[in-house]
């Protein structure tokens, strides 16, 4: 299945100094409650599709949200801006599918319960970036 | 039964055999032949007399059409300045006629795709 969010995933594990840290435990959505910290989600927040006089250009621009968790504060912004490093201004192809123009938007901290019984409290830093994607 | 106006989708636009991804199309006819006045009221004029007018003393281009069309489109293609060609629009709205490129622009930005602009003559 082509999809931006592969893309910039797998930008994310074949960048050393990201995938040193959470080697490819980067998730869609939901971390599996066997996941060990640190690790990443992701999940797409929204989509702008532009038309034309001759139908859709084929070309939407996608946000993508990364939200990444770690057993501390140094910890989930360390890896936070390796990802910021890796994705920001990336563009690149994987599995027949291309993403251009990747911008980091905004970031956001938090201190999150993650669900689970005897799951700690961590530390979490929300990257949000624009990208554009060859949809056809 | 009335016609209800296109709502312009499926419209494609191609100029000198090529075509464009666009997503605006400006049609404008000007009757050069118009009657045109010019207003030369003045200061000896009393208070509620009416405004003077006369013809213009000079006729307009010759080559003036007075037909333009304008377009936007996407694409890193630049339409030259000066280029003749056959212009086709079909769809919302049906037109065949040769034309040259009066005005013609490209504008790449951050967060954007890269958008044209250009403005051609089209003959009567």
């Amino acid at each position: 299945m082509k999809s931006p969010e592969a893309v910039m995933r797998n930008a994310l594990v074949t960048t050393t100094v990201v995938s040193s840290i959470v080697s490819s435990r980067i998730f869609p959505l939901l971390a599996p409650q066997s996941a060990a910290l640190p690790f990443i989600t992701y999940r797409r927040s929204g989509i702008r599709r532009q038309q034309t006089l001759g139908g859709p250009m084929g070309v939407p621009q996608v946000s993508v949200d990364f939200d990444v968790y770690a057993a501390t504060y140094e910890g989930a912004r360390d890896l936070a801006d390796k990802v910021r490093l890796s994705l920001d201004g990336y563009g690149g192809t994987f599995d027949n599918a291309e993403v251009k123009q990747v911008s980091l938007e905004n970031e956001q901290d938090d201190f999150v319960q993650l669900a689970g019984a005897d799951m700690p409290p961590v530390y979490s830093v929300k990257l949000s970036f624009d990208c554009w994607w060859q949809e056809t | 039964m009335a016609v209800t106006p296109h709502d312009s989708s499926g419209t494609t636009f191609t100029f000198a055999s090529a075509g464009y991804t666009v997503t605006n199309i400006t049609y404008s006819l000007t009757d050069t032949a118009a009657n045109d006045t010019i207003d030369i009221s003045h200061l000896g004029l009393t208070t509620g007399a009416a405004v003077l007018s006369q013809s213009r003393p000079l006729a307009g281009s010759a080559t003036d059409t007075g037909r333009e069309v304008q377009i936007d489109y996407i694409g890193n293609s630049v339409i030259a300045d000066g280029a003749t060609g056959t212009l086709v629009i079909a769809g919302g709205l049906t037109l065949s006629k040769a034309a040259t490129v009066s005005a013609s622009s490209v504008t790449l930005a951050v967060n954007d795709v890269v958008k044209g602009s250009a403005t051609f003559k089209v003959a009567r």
